[in-house]
């Protein structure tokens, strides 16, 4: 008995040296990051890297609910010095691990990105699905002034909003994984959505029409005609060659690259009427398939074809025209929304064609064509592109009309 | 020979460095039946067979020799040659009388092996209370009542009647034994046998038995039964005349089921084997009795069905009952510790239950059920870790929402035993798992409280289990009322006055419910106990301890054997199940009995079990 | 013959003995160096380094069975005495360093993900104690909790290659001939040495209830590991592409990392960490104790329950040895590499040995 009592008071000593942290951590000794936002410093050769805390605080209290979000800014050479001055200057550990979003300076994004790329796909506290944003203007300007007016905690807020875009495919939702992978895939270049924080002073310009038939063209972030909500707007995508950012699409070319990527969902057009050229028609459009694209090589340039389909919903007809009908009212429409993004796609792809940026991914489809990946990476599909043909061709059909089958004119 | 020495050099390194494992027997394993493998029957020779035959060939040598001596002496004697001889008579008998001693030695021992004399009951009625007076220190010891009478036969016997008072039922003395005895003329016919008589034509008792050594009429008197002595006969009549005070048929109080029977065992062994009796009408069903424990004496019953049972396993349950060696056993948990094969495993390898319908069941299924006087508990042996989470009227309900109500016990019993650990481990470790609106909820509310998340576990742990033994003390009216106050306010003052946290609370209440709803007492134990080891793992080394001690829970589960029968049996050996593992199927489709069990016969239901869905009824047709 | 084992192990003992000796392999780096070295034609690779394994089994059951005995007395009748001690070592040998090599890997592993500030020691002498406990426990209780676990965990893995569907992109796996055929068929025939855990099933033939029972084992486990191998290496091409898939150190946990589903089940890799350490623990305790008991069989001990501590303290002495991961993962493919020997020299000459003697004594009996 004695014995055993000695083995077992031996062993409980040892464990009680076993007892090192370990990295353990109380829930109430870290600070968790939701946000990071990268600049270029002043500096060569230094970034400048902001962060957004969350700070927890009890539902019972009544402080100011803009003290839960606190912006630290350091300037350093790298993430992982940054980190390190967050030590200094903050009383809790820092930890990344629920890091909402990384928002990246359009000043920075155009210089390259490729060397403060690097901590992201090593640390371990990064992870692929976080969110990545383009900002004009600087990082640390969108995150100070971003003080939205709904929601009390700002992950809840970024999650939301960036998980919004299915409803108009106005701007997507692009994580670190989908860039990095996109970077080394060349197979296609890199698009991460843009965003800008809009002075509320100004109302924007509305922008005029581009393509015939259709009402109003794009915006880009920090140009919508709005005054009130959340400071920050998130419109359009910015294009990258490899890890430099060449050049940025509106709403609508955000649409097109949505629909080519096969994942529109929703979406309001407003086109002129047909037969009435002074009024509206609002149709609501989704993709009916995926796109069915084909990527071939004729005398070792790419001749590209895209068939997409899109199905609509009519949502509102001033005009009182009685297109719901069916028949050649209803082809008629059809086919100016059609013509409508026809123009739109072919604008599309020479805008893209012109940045030597594929975002659309026209890459992909040309690699069952070749044999192995050294022949397919002796092609250089990056380069190829600008001299590629795109030929489209969009079909849409309207198959519900709304709850009303018909108007009738008002005298 | 240069090879043998090298040899021989390497064995001998390999002797003193090599463990050498003891010399214990084989451990026993339910194995398959051996049919037609019927072995011979051998008289069982006892294993220290040497030493006593030695003994018994020198008290025989000693009394030839004794014998020898004696003759001689007498010869001598007569011869009148005595004196010349009288130093070597004199060496002689000093040897004699030393052997003497030794055999006095050796006889003394065996006396006192056993700890009741051995003589047997003598002729006379003076002797032979002098002698009961002995054993039961009478007249200090005022249990035992003596009553002298004489029986009214010609010619009159003087007889003595003794019994326990309190043990033995009165009336039935009076009308059963005295009345007859004393008051009816019976007429003797000379030539047959005094007790014979006594016991088939005087005695209108249910059972009456001759006894011919002071050992049994011990025995009986203890147990309640009265004794007769009769003058002039070297032998005693017992008499069942048990009727002690006992609690009747009750309702179980630990294990309550909305369907099924409500009787209870109770503490005397007879109303518990008359209740599996009631229920169970077979020939078949075998009760064994062995007395148990040197002082205590206290009866310990075997029942099992013939036809089905394992023979082996019935053997061996005889085996190891009959092989303990204690004081006294007075609770059927005891008894359980003693026989198990793996003592020091806290999980429980019978199962022990106060409702005879679930001993019914697993007789049928071919267990051996355990029951000890003085104990309201009965155990079944072999069974698995599944027959643990089965509760009583799992069969009365429907299929699908008794295996419904299954998951939540084994849902319940995983989250009793885990759900600390995994709390500690994620909050301290792997925080990036909770969601963020739930982790900063969570931090603003421990923020508040001074003390790591280990502390606040510990305390609300050694809360909740004083909460719970207390409220086993407390007297009936108070019970539950205390154990909602001091649930509720405890947890709501702890909270306020920052102790613990809100979610610490919620984590220990779940827990502490999730453990009551595992339907064994001490298999929910076995869990509380884990936990804390599981705890302690998270505590160290997060996820990654709570995974590698639970592998090795599992693997200790794996080995564990409950009489011979793998302790996971249906699911880690894989064998026929039966039909009721983790969840059941429909009671027509559990055709076989469970394989491991390894019973001699093996359908229980035919093939198809309700013939009538195979017939036409009788009914007219539905047009 | 002293039997060493409790009781008879059947065909799913069998089956979870062998996966997880086999499959563990899949949470460490051997699928980047695969998918960098092959392209997207691994799974070619991966069908040949199973199937070759699978027919050397059945060589090596046929060998057991033409002499009664356990695998020492089955080489010595063969290869006599040298050769079979040769054999026996060779084996153990291989047995212990895939153990040690597997137990750094998941220490590092665990190190980079779990518990990144954790004492490296401590963590290695905790895997270690954990499989020394359960070969303590013996074979029995080591293949019983392992088959118990085994559907869990799978349905977990397969849970995780479900919930990364979204980001599939099917035209990562084009070009479908990858880096070339020659190079995958290469790959696929030096590649054996993964599979190496299915001849446990020969050497502890003692254990099993027949031979039927081994082959089924065999076949269940070897195809059962082949489908969650081609699952796996598709997922993750399909994923991540060639060229990213080739730079990742911990493909699954990558994997696991970038779920996420809505805003509440994200982040989720925490709670996978139970699976890959029970994978880790089943290939850890399973080599360990083959290297064990071929120790014991061949030098006829009493029982293999006392130095079973002490193959857990000798294990975890050598994992400590290689100074870096990189050196660790080099030091691995050399197992690799170096257990072709135990799969195609030691089977190829004992089975022809087997044929040889049986022609031998067909002859002498035709006399």
């Amino acid at each position: 008995m004695c014995r055993y009592l000695m083995r077992l008071t031996v062993l409980f000593a040892m464990s009680i040296l076993l007892l090192g942290c370990n990295g353990a951590k109380e829930l109430d000794q870290r600070a968790n990051v939701v946000a990071m936002g990268l600049d270029t410093a002043e500096q060569e050769g230094m970034t400048r890297i902001s962060y957004q805390f969350a700070v927890p605080r009890m539902e019972t209290s009544k402080e100011d609910a803009s003290k839960d979000a606190v912006i630290v800014t350091n300037t350093a050479a790298t993430l992982a010095e940054g980190l390190n001055l967050l030590n200094s200057e903050v009383s809790l550990q820092p930890v990344l691990a629920h890091v909402k979003v990384i928002v990246v300076g359009e000043e920075l994004a155009r210089r390259g990105i490729a060397n403060v790329l690097g901590p992201f796909m090593r640390y371990r506290e990064y992870r692929g699905s976080m969110f990545v944003v383009v900002t004009r203007g600087t990082a640390k300007n969108f995150l100070e002034n971003n003080k939205p007016v709904f929601v009390t905690s700002m992950a809840k807020y970024y999650e939301e909003m960036i998980g919004s875009w299915q409803e108009t495919g106005y701007f997507l939702e692009t994580t670190l994984h989908e860039y990095y992978t996109r970077l080394k895939s060349n197979s296609g270049q890199p698009y991460i959505a843009l965003v800008a924080v809009n002075p509320e002073s100004s109302e924007g310009k509305i922008s005029t029409q581009k393509v015939p038939g259709e009402k109003i063209d794009g915006y880009r972030a920090g140009d919508l005609p709005r005054s009130g909500g959340d400071a920050a707007e998130f419109a359009g995508t910015a294009l990258f060659d490899g890890d430099k950012m060449v050049g940025s699409l509106s709403t609508t070319e955000t649409r097109m690259l949505s629909m080519l990527l096969g994942n529109y969902r929703n979406g309001y057009i407003v086109v002129e009427d047909p037969f009435n050229p002074n009024s509206t028609v609002n149709i609501n459009l989704h993709l009916g398939s995926r796109p069915k694209i084909n990527v071939a090589l004729v005398e070792d340039r790419p001749v590209i074809h895209v068939s997409i389909l899109l199905e609509g919903e009519i949502s509102s007809i001033p005009s009182a025209i009685n297109y719901e009908q069916g028949g050649s009212y209803l082809a008629t429409l059809e086919n100016q929304v059609s013509q409508i993004y026809q123009q739109q796609l072919m604008n599309f792809s020479k805008h893209t064609q012109q940045l030597n940026a594929d975002v659309a991914g026209f890459g992909y489809y040309l690699r069952p064509a070749f044999q192995s990946n050294k022949e397919f990476e002796d092609y250089k599909w990056n380069q190829k592109y600008s001299q590629a043909e795109v030929n489209v061709e969009v079909k849409t059909r309207i198959r519900r009309n709304g709850l009303m089958l018909r108007t009738v004119p008002t005298e | 020979m240069r090879k043998d020495g090298i040899q021989t050099i390497y064995t001998s390194i390999k002797n003193i460095l090599v463990y050498q494992p003891s010399k214990q027997p084989d451990p026993f394993v339910l194995d398959e039946n051996q049919q037609d493998t019927k072995k011979i029957n051998c008289d069982p020779i006892p294993l220290d067979s040497s030493e006593s035959l030695q003994q018994l060939e020198a008290m025989v040598q000693y009394a030839k020799r004794l014998v020898t001596f004696i003759e001689d002496y007498i010869e001598e004697l007569h011869n009148g040659q005595w004196f010349g001889k009288r130093r070597e008579w004199k060496v002689q008998y000093d040897a004699l009388k030393q052997q003497q001693t030794e055999i006095n030695a050796i006889l003394e021992k065996k006396n006192n092996d056993d700890n009741v004399s051995e003589p047997t009951i003598s002729t006379s009625l003076e002797e032979n209370q002098k002698k009961i007076e002995e054993i039961y220190q009478l007249p200090l010891n005022k249990d035992v009542v003596i009553r002298k009478f004489i029986i009214s036969t010609q010619p009159e016997v003087k007889a003595l009647l003794i019994f326990m008072d309190g043990l033995a039922d009165k009336k039935v003395m009076n009308m059963a034994v005295l009345q007859p005895l004393m008051l009816l003329q019976n007429q003797q016919e000379s030539d047959s046998d005094v007790v014979d008589f006594i016991i088939e034509q005087c005695l209108p008792s249910g059972q009456a038995s001759r006894v011919g050594s002071f050992k049994e009429v011990q025995q009986g008197i203890n147990t309640g039964d009265a004794v007769l002595f009769l003058d002039g006969i070297g032998e005693a009549v017992t008499i069942e005349t048990k009727g002690a005070e006992h609690r009747g048929v009750d309702r179980p109080a630990t294990e309550q089921s909305v369907r099924g029977s409500q009787n209870a065992f109770t503490e005397v062994l007879r109303v518990n084997t008359a209740l599996i009796r009631s229920m169970l009408h077979s020939s078949d069903l075998i009760t064994e009795m062995i007395p148990v424990g040197k002082r205590g004496h206290s009866n310990c019953a075997i029942m099992y069905l013939k036809t089905i049972a394992n023979e082996e396993l019935v053997a061996e349950v005889r085996r190891r009952i009959k092989g303990i060696n204690t004081d006294i056993i007075i609770d059927s948990g005891i008894l359980e510790h003693f026989i198990v094969d793996f003592p020091s495993n806290p999980f429980p390898q019978t199962l022990s239950t106060e409702r005879p319908d679930r001993v019914v069941v697993h007789l049928v299924e071919g267990r051996v059920a355990i029951l000890v006087d003085g104990s309201p508990f009965g155990h079944i042996a072999p069974i698995s870790l599944f027959t643990l989470m089965h509760s009583a009227d799992d069969f009365s309900m429907h299929f699908y929402y008794s295996n419904f109500l299954r998951m939540i016990r084994w849902v319940g019993g995983l989250i009793s035993m885990l759900l600390p650990a995994l709390y500690l481990a994620i909050s301290t470790f792997h925080q990036e798992a909770i969601p963020t609106e739930l982790l900063l909820s969570i931090t603003a509310a421990r923020g508040q409280v001074p003390f790591p998340t280990i502390f606040e576990i510990l305390l609300m742990e050694l809360a909740f289990e004083l909460i719970r033994e207390g409220g086993l003390r407390i007297p009936g009216i108070l019970g539950s009322t205390l154990g909602i106050v001091g649930a509720i306010i405890l947890g709501q003052a702890a909270v306020s006055a920052k102790i613990v946290s809100p979610i610490m609370v919620i984590v220990i209440a779940v827990t502490g419910l999730a453990s009551y709803s595992i339907p064994e007492y001490r298999l929910a134990s076995a869990f509380r106990i884990f936990r804390l080891v599981f705890v302690f793992m998270a505590l160290v080394m997060g996820l990654v301890g709570v995974a590698c001690s639970f592998f090795v829970l599992t693997g200790i589960l794996s080995s564990l054997k409950s009489f011979g029968m793998p302790y996971l049996a249906p699911i880690a050996p894989k064998t026929t199940s039966g039909g009721d593992v983790i969840l059941r199927k429909p009671v027509h489709m559990q055709q076989r009995r469970p394989d491991e069990l390894n019973t001699q016969d093996v359908i229980r239901q035919g093939d198809v079990s309700r013939p009538w869905t195979k017939q036409i009824p009788t009914g007219g047709d539905d047009s | 013959m002293k039997s060493y084992h409790v009781g008879k192990l059947g065909v799913a003992e069998g089956i979870a003995l062998v996966f997880g000796m086999i499959v563990s392999r899949l949470f460490l780096s051997g699928m980047s160096d695969g998918i960098r070295n092959n392209g997207q034609l691994y799974w070619l690779a991966m069908i040949l380094f199973t199937l070759i394994p699978l027919v050397v089994l059945f060589m090596m059951v046929y060998v057991n069975n033409s002499v009664s005995g356990d695998i020492v007395v089955v080489c010595k009748h063969l290869v006599g005495k040298a050769g079979a001690w040769l054999i026996v070592i060779a084996y153990s040998g291989m047995f212990f360093a895939n153990s040690v090599l597997v137990l750094r890997q998941y220490a590092e592993y665990t190190l980079s993900t779990a518990l990144p500030r954790a004492d490296f020691q401590l963590v290695i002498v905790w895997y270690a104690v954990t499989a020394g406990v359960i070969c303590y426990l013996g074979i029995e209780a080591l293949c019983r909790a392992s088959c118990i676990l085994l559907p869990f965990m799978l349905v977990g893995l397969f849970l995780i290659f479900a919930m990364v569907s979204p980001f599939y992109i099917v035209y990562n796996l084009t070009p479908w001939q990858g880096n070339g055929i020659m190079t995958v068929v290469e790959s696929g025939v030096h590649g054996v040495g993964y599979n190496m855990g299915v001849l446990s099933l020969v050497f502890l033939s003692s254990a099993f209830q027949n031979t039927k029972t081994i082959k089924s084992a065999a076949i269940y486990a070897i195809s059962g590991s082949l489908v969650l191998r081609i699952v796996d290496m598709l997922v993750y091409t399909m994923v991540f592409g060639v060229a990213v898939g080739g730079e990742k150190t911990m493909p699954f946990y990558e994997l696991a990392r970038l779920v996420y589903v809505n805003q509440y089940i994200q982040r989720i890799e925490a709670l996978f960490i139970v699976v890959w350490v029970m994978f880790g623990l089943m290939a850890i305790a399973g080599s360990m104790y083959m290297g064990l008991y071929l120790i014991v069989v061949l030098l006829k001990l009493p029982g293999l329950r006392p130095i079973a501590p002490l193959g857990a303290i000798i294990v975890a002495n050598l994992a400590m040895l290689p100074p870096d991961i990189g050196t660790t993962i080099r030091l691995d493919q050399l197992l690799v590499q170096v257990s072709q020997v135990g799969i195609y020299l030691f089977p190829g000459i004992l089975f022809v040995m087997a044929l040889v003697k049986k022609r031998r004594k067909k002859s002498c009996a035709d006399i």
